[in-house]
């Protein structure tokens, strides 16, 4: 009984291990999409589609968020959420910090996804 | 306040489903791997209680898994006799035929006081009196006495006597159990007599117990105490 109950606990984590995992990696890619487009309509002067995209990604990354934490440590999240609850803000009041904040917004996004992908460096 | 208690609630719940799924054993019997999954389950259970940062998840996960590895391979090493002594290692005699064997103790890094101390563990005073004794997988030392320094048995002295099973409870704070009392095939009507004659009720008794030979011992709730046969 204990066997077969320790298999399928073992087995449930596998399985939502696997789970969690492609739906981080989904969500990342999905933001990071959305921030590279940020970046080239504040590049090509379309402000005004660059503040709806910052809103929706910043609404979109609280939903994430909420759902992430369960299982993701708050110290990998939070820093992201400085950067996206500022972007909205850099757009319309310090145009010259956009770029770099997109490009720190991009590598954090980039590291949140790699470090819950299990890869040998990650688990070593 | 309230989301560390009932953190606190959720992680007592996991860690005793955690202890209780590895299995009973007493502290001083637990196998090496045994004993660093427990050490290690109480150590991590305390960084979510700690860190409120810190996902339940990443608390429990490692919890859980731990033990149910520690199952599956206490359950293999059942199947595969090399796998049980590649994890937890075979009893090392360390005095045989009342010799110590020293190569075995310098190899089990067993020093003359520890050896000393173990024997006197059991109560053991004088080497004399050991004809063998083993270092078991646990770490405990297993002793047996010479013959003639031995406590003598019933049967040393000639006594017959029929072996019986121990005493069970059959009522447990003012509660029947019914489980002992089927074993012991005692029926409730029984037991109830039984108190009665002993201006007793069923919810009058702290603790009663009988034995297959239908001997009972009752304490009741006010800790006077009452023997006799059920009949």
């Amino acid at each position: 009984m204990r066997l077969k109950i320790s298999l399928s606990i073992i087995l449930s984590f596998v399985l939502a291990g696997i789970i969690s995992c492609r739906w981080i990696n989904k969500k990342c890619d999905e933001m990071l999409l959305c921030t590279s487009q940020i970046g080239e309509s504040f590049s090509s002067g379309n402000t005004e589609n660059a503040l709806q995209l910052a809103e929706y990604l910043e609404k979109y990354w609280d939903s994430f968020r909420k759902k992430a934490s369960v299982m993701v440590k708050n110290e990998r999240l939070s820093e992201t959420d400085r950067i996206i609850s500022q972007i909205a803000g850099k757009i319309e009041n310090t145009p010259d910090e956009v770029n770099l904040s997109l490009i720190e917004l991009t590598h954090l996004i980039e590291l949140l996804k790699s470090s819950e992908t299990p890869s040998l460096v990650n688990v070593l | 306040m309230s989301i560390i208690l009932i953190r606190s609630a959720v992680l007592y719940i996991m860690v005793i489903f955690a202890v209780r799924l590895m299995g009973k054993r007493q502290l001083g019997e637990l196998q090496p791997s045994e004993l660093v999954i427990t050490i290690l389950v109480s150590n991590i259970a305390t960084l979510p209680l700690e860190d409120a940062d810190i996902p339940l998840a990443v608390g429990i996960t490692p919890i859980l898994s731990l033990v149910c590895f520690e199952v599956i391979v206490s359950s293999l090493s059942l199947v595969f006799p090399k796998l049980r002594k590649a994890i937890s290692g075979s009893p090392k005699v360390i005095v045989s035929d009342g010799k110590i064997d020293t190569a075995v103790l310098k190899e089990l890094r067993f020093s003359v006081d520890d050896l000393m101390t173990a024997l006197r563990n059991k109560d053991v005073f004088d080497l004399n009196e050991v004809q063998f004794a083993v270092v078991e997988t646990t770490g405990t030392v297993s002793v047996m006495k010479k013959s003639g320094d031995d406590i003598p048995t019933r049967k040393d002295m000639g006594i017959n006597r029929k072996s019986s099973n121990p005493p069970q409870v059959i009522v447990s704070d003012g509660s029947i159990i019914v489980q002992s009392l089927s074993e012991l095939g005692i029926s409730a009507e029984k037991l109830k007599k039984t108190l009665k004659k002993q201006s007793l009720e069923v919810s009058g008794v702290f603790l009663m117990t009988a034995d297959s030979d239908g001997n009972f011992f009752i304490a009741d709730s006010e800790g006077n105490i009452k023997r006799g046969a059920v009949q």
